[in-house]
Parts: C-alpha cells; sequence; structure tokens
C-alpha cells in the first residue's frame, strides 16, 4: 500500500488536483463569456472548464506507475486506484458544493458534478486509448461549445453546461463515473 | 527521421483524425448561410468558415506540442549525444504537430469555396497564410512548455486555456485583444485585410516563439540567453499591442478591391464585375431618370459617376460627383432608376415631414415612369391604417400637381425640396 502511494506520487498529485480545481472555481465562477460556438454564440459559464486540471491530474497520477510489480504482483492495484480516484473525484464534489453553499454560485455545484462525468469518461476513455485519453473530457467540452447549444440553452445530451439541479444529469454523471471505475478495475490496461 | 516515420509514431495519428473530426462538424451543423451571399468575393467565403475554427487550430497545436515534447523528455532525448541540432529534433517532431492545424484552416475555405464555385485569389489566402503562421507559433510555446511540465497534466490544460484565450476575444471590449490574439472576424464584399492587420497577431505568437527558440541557442551564457529571449518576446508583444492599440472593431481593411466593370458616361455607372449582368440596363435606367428630372425641372446635380455601395472605401468622397448606391443586388428592371430618382431629388433640410418626403418621391416616380416601385417600397415597409391614410394624401396631391402646367410643377418640386417648413406644402399658390 505504501509503495503504491509512493509510485503514484498521490502526496504531491492529489493536493495540486484539488488545488488545480478548487482556485480557478473560485476565481472564475461568476464568469460567464461568450464563446464562438459553431451555430451562433452561447455565453458559456467558465466554469465548464474548470475540471480540465483536475482529471488531468487525475489521468498523471495513474500513469505514474511501476509498470513490472504492478503487472505481475498479487496485490489489487486496479482496485487501490479505483478507489484513489473516487476519494479525489468526492473530495472534489465536497469542495464544489461547499463553495456552493458558502454563498457562491450554482455553477460551482455543476463543478462538482462535472468532475464525476468528465472523470468517468476520462476512465472509459482510458482503456480504450491509454494515456492519450486525457484529451477526451477535452474533446467533449469542445463538442458542447461547438455544437452543443441552441442559442444559450444547452442540449439535452451535453450534460456537462446543465444547470446543477438538473436530476438528467445528475444521474447520468454517476452513471458514467461508476462504469469508468468498472472500466478502470477490470479492463485489462493498454499499455502507453 | 523520415517525415513518414516521425508522423506514423507522432501523437497526430490519433488526435488528428479527432481535429479534423471537430473541425467538420462545421460543416454538418454550422454553415447555414448560403454561398450566394458572398457574391464569388473569395476573401469573405474564406473568412466565414475560418472563423469559429482558428481557436481549434492553435489550440490543438500547442496541446499536441506539449504532448510530443514530453514525449521527447521521456524517451531522453535531449540527453542523448547532441549529433544533431536541437532545433532540427524540435522541428522534425512538430512538423507532423502542425499539419492537422493548418489542414483545419484550409480544407474548410476550399470547401467553402468549392461549393460556392468560386476560384480562390491570392488575397483570399491571407487569412489562412496567417493563421498557418501563428499555428507554427503556438506549437512552438506548447513544445518549449512541454520541456518542463508533465505532459498528462499540461497538454489538456495548456489545450483549453489556449483555446478558451484565443475564443473569447472574438466578442470582448478591448477590441485591441482581438486584433492580436488571430482570431479575425468576417469580411465584407471587396474587403481584403491589410497586411498590418494580419502582421499584429503574428508578432505577438512569433515574438513569444522566437524568444523560446533563443532560450535554446548552444552558446553564450545562460543568463544572457534568458535577457534576450525575454527581450525579443516582450518587444512582440508590446509591438503587438502598440500596432493595434487605437483600432477600431475591425482591424484595418483594404475596401473596394472587387474588380468594377463600368458603362457609360453622364453618370459612368459601375458595379462589380460579378454583378455586370445588369450593367447596361443599370446605366440606362440612370441616365434616363436623370435626364427625365432635369427635363421637368427638378434642380439635380447629376453625378459624374455612380458606383456600388459595398464595394468601396466605407466613407462618402467629397462632394455630390460620386454616388453609392445598391447596385449589386439591383437585378429587376427600376430597382437602380428608382434609387437614382430618389437619391436626385435632395431635401435641403435633414428633416421633412413624411407626406412632403413622399409626395415629393411619388412625382419623382410618376414623372419616371417608376410608380410601381414607389408602390412596392411602401408595401415593403408594411401597410397599416395610418400608412394608408398618409398614402392617400400623398396621391390626392400629387394628382393635383401633376394636372397643373410644366411651369408650375417646376415651381412646386423646388420649393418642396427647398423648404424648411413643418408643414406640407400642398400648394405654391
Amino acid at each position: 500500500m505504501r509503495w503504491w502511494i509512493g509510485a503514484r506520487r498521490a502526496g504531491f498529485t492529489v493536493p495540486l488536483a484539488l488545488a488545480a480545481f478548487l482556485l480557478p472555481l473560485l476565481a472564475v465562477q461568476n464568469i460567464r463569456v461568450a464563446l464562438p460556438s459553431l451555430i451562433g454564440s452561447p455565453q458559456i459559464a467558465l466554469t465548464l472548464f474548470v475540471p480540465v486540471p483536475l482529471v488531468a491530474c487525475l489521468m498523471h497520477l495513474l500513469e505514474s506507475r511501476v509498470p513490472a510489480p504492478e503487472d505481475s504482483g498479487v496485490r489489487p492495484v486496479a482496485r487501490y486506484d479505483a478507489a484513489l480516484v473516487t476519494a479525489v473525484a468526492v473530495a472534489a464534489l465536497c469542495c464544489a458544493l461547499l463553495v456552493a453553499a458558502l454563498g457562491g454560485t450554482q455553477e460551482a455545484a455543476a463543478a462538482g458534478r462535472n468532475v464525476l462525468f468528465l472523470t468517468g469518461l476520462l476512465l472509459l476513455g482510458h482503456t480504450v486509448f491509454g494515456p492519450s485519453a486525457v484529451m477526451v473530457p477535452v474533446a467533449w467540452l469542445v463538442l458542447v461549445v461547438g455544437i452543443g447549444f441552441r442559442g444559450n440553452v444547452p442540449r439535452w445530451w451535453t450534460v456537462v453546461p446543465q444547470s446543477a439541479h438538473d436530476v438528467p444529469a445528475a444521474v447520468v454523471s454517476l452513471l458514467v463515473f461508476a462504469a469508468g471505475l468498472t472500466a478502470l478495475i477490470f479492463a485489462p490496461r493498454k499499455a502507453p | 527521421m523520415k517525415f513518414t516515420t516521425a508522423l506514423r509514431s507522432s501523437s497526430v495519428r490519433w488526435a488528428g483524425p479527432a481535429v479534423l473530426l471537430l473541425a467538420a462538424l462545421y460543416y454538418m451543423t454550422g454553415e447555414t448561410a448560403p454561398p450566394s451571399q458572398y457574391h464569388h468575393w473569395a476573401p469573405a467565403i474564406v473568412s466565414a468558415p475560418l472563423m469559429t475554427l482558428y481557436a481549434l487550430a492553435y489550440a490543438a497545436a500547442a496541446g499536441l506540442g506539449v504532448w510530443e515534447s514530453g514525449r521527447l523528455r521521456k524517451a531522453h532525448i535531449w540527453e542523448s549525444l547532441p549529433s544533431r541540432s536541437r532545433y532540427r529534433v524540435a522541428a522534425n517532431i512538430l512538423l507532423p504537430v502542425v499539419i492537422p492545424s493548418w489542414v483545419v484552416l484550409l480544407l474548410p475555405p476550399a470547401i467553402s469555396l468549392a461549393r460556392s464555385g468560386t476560384a480562390p485569389t491570392l488575397d483570399s489566402l491571407r487569412l489562412p497564410l496567417m493563421g498557418m503562421l501563428v499555428v507554427v507559433c503556438h506549437a512552438i510555446a506548447g513544445f518549449a512548455l512541454g520541456s518542463v511540465l508533465p505532459r498528462l497534466i499540461a497538454a489538456p490544460v495548456v489545450a483549453v486555456v489556449d483555446w478558451i484565450a484565443v475564443a473569447f476575444t472574438r466578442a470582448t471590449d478591448p477590441y485591441w485583444l482581438r486584433h492580436v490574439s488571430g482570431q479575425f472576424s468576417d469580411i465584407g464584399f471587396g474587403e481584403v485585410p491589410r497586411l498590418v492587420s494580419l502582421a499584429a497577431p503574428v508578432l505577438l505568437a512569433g515574438g513569444v516563439a522566437v524568444g523560446l527558440l533563443l532560450l535554446w541557442l548552444p552558446l553564450g551564457p545562460r543568463v544572457l540567453r534568458g535577457v534576450l529571449a525575454l527581450g525579443v518576446a516582450a518587444a512582440g508583444v508590446l509591438g503587438a499591442q502598440h500596432l493595434a492599440r487605437d483600432w477600431p472593431h475591425d482591424p484595418p481593411m483594404a475596401t473596394g478591391q472587387a474588380p468594377m466593370d463600368c458603362s457609360g458616361v453622364h453618370p459612368r455607372v459601375c458595379v462589380p464585375r460579378v454583378a455586370s449582368g445588369n450593367l447596361d440596363r443599370a446605366q440606362r435606367e440612370a441616365s434616363r431618370t436623370l435626364s427625365t428630372l432635369q427635363a421637368a425641372g427638378a434642380p439635380v446635380a447629376a453625378p459624374d459617376q455612380i458606383t456600388d455601395i459595398y464595394n468601396g472605401p466605407a466613407a462618402a468622397g467629397p462632394g455630390d460627383r460620386v454616388w453609392r448606391m445598391n447596385l449589386m443586388t439591383a437585378d429587376r428592371p427600376h430597382e437602380v432608376g428608382y434609387q437614382v430618382m430618389v437619391r436626385a431629388l435632395k431635401f435641403r433640410c435633414a428633416e421633412v415631414p413624411l407626406v412632403r418626403a413622399r409626395s415629393v418621391w411619388l412625382w419623382g416616380a410618376t414623372r419616371t415612369g417608376q410608380v410601381d416601385m414607389y408602390q412596392e417600397r411602401r408595401r415593403n415597409e408594411g401597410v397599416t391604417p395610418e400608412t394608408r391614410q398618409i398614402e392617400s394624401q400623398v396621391s390626392d396631391q400629387v394628382r393635383d400637381v401633376l394636372d397643373r402646367s410644366q411651369a408650375a410643377q417646376r415651381t412646386w418640386i423646388r420649393s418642396n425640396l427647398d423648404s424648411c417648413s413643418k408643414s406640407a406644402t400642398g400648394s405654391t399658390t
């Protein structure tokens, strides 16, 4: 367990991940910008992009490994990883909810939910593409900004720009996160 | 390394198709404007799809630059014996990175040009070329970042930050931010961006990129190189800001660049070549309208030239020797003649009572045989009980005027054009 924590460099990366999530969240939670979409230019909350550093750190965490002993060892490393990812994601979600509760905006809570969704996407992509899947959440965000809006109203499939009170988005985020964890535990690792 | 080998081992293998797919979405969902609205003006056709794609191209280049640089670092390339220049190694690895971004900037405009059946011109290549240069600079900046930061964290963060930083300038207030970011707005008919407006973004991105390259010079003390690099980068950034600081919403554009065809004298009528099919008719209508009005006694100062409003400097020249009108879209009979009539009957005062203005125009339209066009204009403005009442007043008055003698009509039109009183002068007696 200790060598695993060490190999993941979790003592450094986890605080970095949470800081890289929380500081931008506090900085931009009230800012909306007009980004050039392919259709019109919707007003988009910058909080949409706040989870990106966090999921990038998660990928860094998962890829900081010692391949030989981990692949041949008997310890259930994949489950440790899943537990670690869950812990970080839940911590980020709690932080976001806390920010939202302490007078922040509902976008902050939505950013917490998006951490779960994008992490799920990241983990699912990880089983298919390996470490380059770190670009999958980015591609999703670009896709959503590009074609995910009708006027200023997000389309149903976009998930991330929905409001924090949107139940389907929350359910989908949880499902995708769970699917990602399952893939992380059971799918064979793809070599980088 | 051979180029094909570099391409095969590069991240472009997976990133290239993804980037191109995102760019292709433009044609699946975004392109709603019919190609005909650009009147075959190639720079405008090229600028329309690029507007949404600059940020994607730059961000892809920067993110992949980070990724590839991290890959080199992970493979301990920089620690191996320097058998060839570092620049050469970097260029080798960055070439496959910039290619998908170049394709993003070239392919959609090419498709747009093909769909509208327009041949590209040299002027229309200015924007894509500017974008391609800026892409290279972004790739270099990404490469530099990737050689110090962990790639798995830095690549997505750099891509997203770069994308937002460029994209948000499209609608932001200090205008110079857009003029230096490499994000361009669309272009109107007959407009070509001046080289100086392309130089600003290239100067900014290029200054930073050259500064980063200088850090790698294999000679001189490190501090000196650092100072030099900082100086070059700062010069680029400040120079670009200085250049674009005072530009208005649109950067400097050369206007009136579309080739024109002209016909006739007094007035000489010029329209862009793409719309020159109706040129002779337009010239006939204009000259007949002007001579009829003059013969009827209206104080008309005929212009030397009538040219299209879209193709020329936005500010009209001094005097009234050149009239700018909507000639390009005037493809039905009397559309040009009617515009000339309205323009020729010039009121001395800025504000004229509605009934008087309408009476003057209806009189002019009747004398020049363009009553149908007058009525069509009124219909297009919308018909309400109020306008119907005004029109009946107008037609009563004009019928009355037209029954009079030539001399009386002449006095009527002159007094109506010159008078500044608020009431409609129904009779001159």
